[in-house]
């Protein structure tokens, strides 16, 4: 995922283990940056279907133009 | 000498591609390797590393495609990862990959890899993307600026990884290794001077050492320990005398100068319309971090997003439909019908559909009080975050918030703290020194109230603007004079701060609506049971007598400043959760008994006020009881000392809203 205030990639899992130390780890739905240790939630599931379903039907009507 | 030429009479070579992260490195290095290569982790890590055999005619080399990397200064495990790919092993080239399409972006990194003395060819991927938008580079204008091989590709074509794979066959390493820099006048003499300290051996140029020390990098302190120990202090003394004649830190300024390098580069090199776009963003970059235009910005952004859209809409418009008209109008009359019948005992009804019922009043607060208004927030924040401006706010603030002890990383919990004060505290980790750490804690604890909290208040207050205006006021002052004197009580180094800025932008709205739905379902997940047990509590309370005993002993305390004694059970709710105060302030506006005066110092002493539960239980685990305690009673004291003076200034002045 991206970092959204320095907007560097990043992989989830490798965050995850950035803040390992941290006593609010487990069930902890946050995200630290691993480059500038900002925080943010964990993307949305039902947010990202409704993103990713709205650029498959973008790709079909610009496949039938 | 061509030396990665005959094969047989020298040892393989090493060739490492760098560059950042999805810049098509991987897609060039299978150009290069063919299908065969290796992954392994690289030793002492869980980062993985591909190597694979070079598949150019008359060359015999292994190549290595390192995990992504920004600049020579790494912070992430991977960073760390490829720059001892980088320092340690030995390479006979090094070939940036870098986007064609971001040049700007990529070129401070260029600069520093060429300094550092690495044997360099910069190859500028996805040139195709740069078509597409009517965009050129001039290759040979950048060849004569960098003094490297530069190569244009479309890696995912295949297009000219041929002039690629021709420049690897005639690289000449002594050629493209003659010492070069890109530093500012100014640096040259401070870098001469650590530079002549610099007696040992070192993977990289002794100029790029130095460079490395001004930016206080850990490993290149270590490396000067260790070969230059005799000299080290001599080399601190001139490291410290330069940083004072600088207002921000050396990290910074080298960054400036080396974009600012960057930016007559690019202006010189990039043909097309986007210099011009690039020209605008570039220079609303820098209003937003000067003093002069950036705070002007900021009041514009904080009046509209924060006021208008948050306050105003969120707080009014879209709290008095789902609130008022949904739940006051429609749901709750019905919740008390049905229980009613259901239920036949006033005290077990009163659980779920009284005055302060899980249902009537815990439901009502988290999904018609509170969500629209963070959500109205998030939304305002997300589009923040999404156009690049909160690391531009940091730069700009830097130099106030050094007064108060803290520098401009401070904005991160400072900013997160209008999120959630409690995720705020924690997030206080990152600053560098306890000093700081414990300042971000009480202002957090003090000054900053979370998005609900914020939201109430700016709803409550919208009616009445002087009012608003007053509480700005007030709560920015005392987070400026108790910063200043917890900076003056705690002394201490004065912390270093440098942000690497990325590109502003529109926001875009797939990232605007995933990132406030990402928010809206996390803060919606945590605060709706607790909103639930708060009501459940306050039943518990209600049948034990304790809730009525706690109310009316506050009642004096909330009276003492000039408020109805009903208010007193909003300030027993803000004992509980920020947000849950708010809500409670916001019944008591509906309900029409506090006056102008009554709203204004009630947000004032609310905002103040002791922080949550679950905000002083992680204060207690940051910084122990001890500290705790104390940032807890001066809080106590200070928001009803402030309320107090407040109230009796206004009514002494006779002043009403």
């Amino acid at each position: 995922m991206r970092c959204t205030l320095c907007y560097k990639e990043f992989d989830e899992v490798e965050a995850r283990n950035h803040c390992s130390a941290c006593f609010l780890t487990s069930g902890c739905k946050m995200i630290k940056c691993p480059n500038c240790d900002y925080e943010m939630p964990v993307e949305s599931a039902w947010a990202k279907k409704v993103i990713n379903f709205f650029k498959r039907k973008k790709g079909k009507k610009h496949v039938s133009h | 000498m061509p030396v990665l030429e005959a094969p047989q009479a020298q040892a393989q070579k090493k060739i490492a591609l760098v560059g950042n992260p999805n810049v098509g490195k991987s897609l060039i290095f299978n150009h290069l390797s063919g299908s065969y290569a290796t992954v392994s982790n690289y030793p002492g890590t869980t980062v993985g590393v591909m190597r694979g055999k070079l598949k150019v005619q008359g060359v015999q080399a292994e190549v290595v495609d390192t995990p992504g990397m920004y600049s020579l200064i790494s912070i992430t495990e991977e960073e760390r990862v490829a720059r001892s790919i980088l320092m340690e092993g030995n390479l006979d080239l090094v070939i940036h990959v870098a986007d064609a399409k971001n040049l700007d972006r990529m070129l401070p990194f260029t600069l520093q890899l060429i300094e550092a003395g690495f044997p360099l060819i910069l190859c500028l991927n996805m040139a195709d993307e740069l078509e597409q938008r009517n965009l050129s580079i001039n290759k040979e204008e950048l060849q004569k600026e960098l003094g490297i091989p530069v190569v244009l590709t479309a890696a995912v074509t295949g297009k000219g990884i041929s002039q690629l794979k021709a420049e690897i066959q005639k690289f000449n390493q002594e050629e493209n290794q003659r010492e070069k820099d890109f530093f500012p006048d100014a640096f040259k003499s401070v870098l001469k001077e650590i530079q002549s300290n610099l007696k040992g051996t070192y993977p990289i140029q002794t100029h790029a050492i130095a460079s490395l020390l001004l930016q206080e990098d850990i490993e290149a302190v270590r490396w000067v320990k260790e070969n230059d120990s005799a000299s080290f202090h001599a080399i601190q003394e001139t490291i410290n005398h330069a940083k004072t004649l600088y207002s921000h830190s050396l990290q910074y300024e080298l960054a400036l100068s080396r974009q600012k390098e960057v930016e007559r580069i690019v202006n010189n090199v990039f043909v097309g319309e986007s210099s011009k776009r690039t020209g605008f963003a570039e220079k609303l970059s820098q209003w937003m971090m000067q003093p002069l235009t950036g705070l002007p910005i900021l009041a514009v952004v904080l009046y509209f997003g924060l006021y208008k859209f948050v306050g105003v809409f969120g707080g009014g418009t879209l709290v008095d439909l789902i609130e008022g008209g949904l739940f006051e109008g429609y749901i709750n009359p019905f919740l008390v019908n049905l229980f009613e019948k259901i239920i036949p005992w006033q005290t077990f009804r009163d659980l779920f559909t009284g005055e302060y019922g899980v249902l009537t009043l815990g439901v009502r607060y988290a999904v018609a009080l509170v969500l629209p208004i963070v959500g109205a927030f998030f939304l305002f924040f997300a589009m923040i975050e999404d156009s690049g401006y909160l690391p531009r706010l940091a730069m700009l603030v830097d130099r106030v918030f050094k007064k108060i002890g803290l520098n401009g990383r401070a904005v991160i919990p400072i900013v997160l703290g209008f999120g959630c004060d409690t995720m705020a505290t924690i997030v206080t980790r990152i600053l560098e020194t306890k000093r700081e750490r414990v300042i971000a804690t009480l202002l957090l604890a003090l000054a900053i109230p979370c998005s609900a909290q914020l939201g109430v208040i700016l709803a409550v207050l919208a009616p009445y603007p002087s009012a608003l205006l007053v509480w700005v006021g007030v709560i920015a002052l005392e987070f400026l004079f108790i910063g200043y004197l917890a900076a003056k009580a705690m002394p201490g180094e004065k912390p270093s701060f440098y942000m690497e800025l990325p590109p502003m932008r529109f926001p875009k709205i797939s990232n605007v609506f995933l990132k406030t739905m990402s928010r809206m379902e996390w803060y919606f997940k945590e605060v709706f049971p607790l909103f639930i047990f708060a009501s459940v509590l306050i039943w518990v309370g209600q049948v034990t007598g304790i809730f009525q005993f706690l109310v009316h002993s506050l009642e004096p305390v909330v009276q003492a400043l000039g408020l109805p004694k009903e208010a007193s059970v909003a300030f027993l709710f803000g004992f509980f959760r920020r947000d849950y105060g708010a809500a409670g302030l916001f019944d008591l506006n509906d309900a029409g008994i506090m006056t102008g005066v009554n709203l204004l110092v009630a947000c004032v002493t609310l905002t103040l006020f002791l922080p949550c539960v679950a905000q002083f239980l992680v204060m207690k685990k940051e910084h122990g009881m001890k500290i705790t305690l104390g940032i807890s009673a001066f809080v106590l004291v200070l928001a009803l000392g402030t309320g107090y003076v407040l109230n009796k200034l206004l009514v002494g002045i006779g002043w009403s809203f």
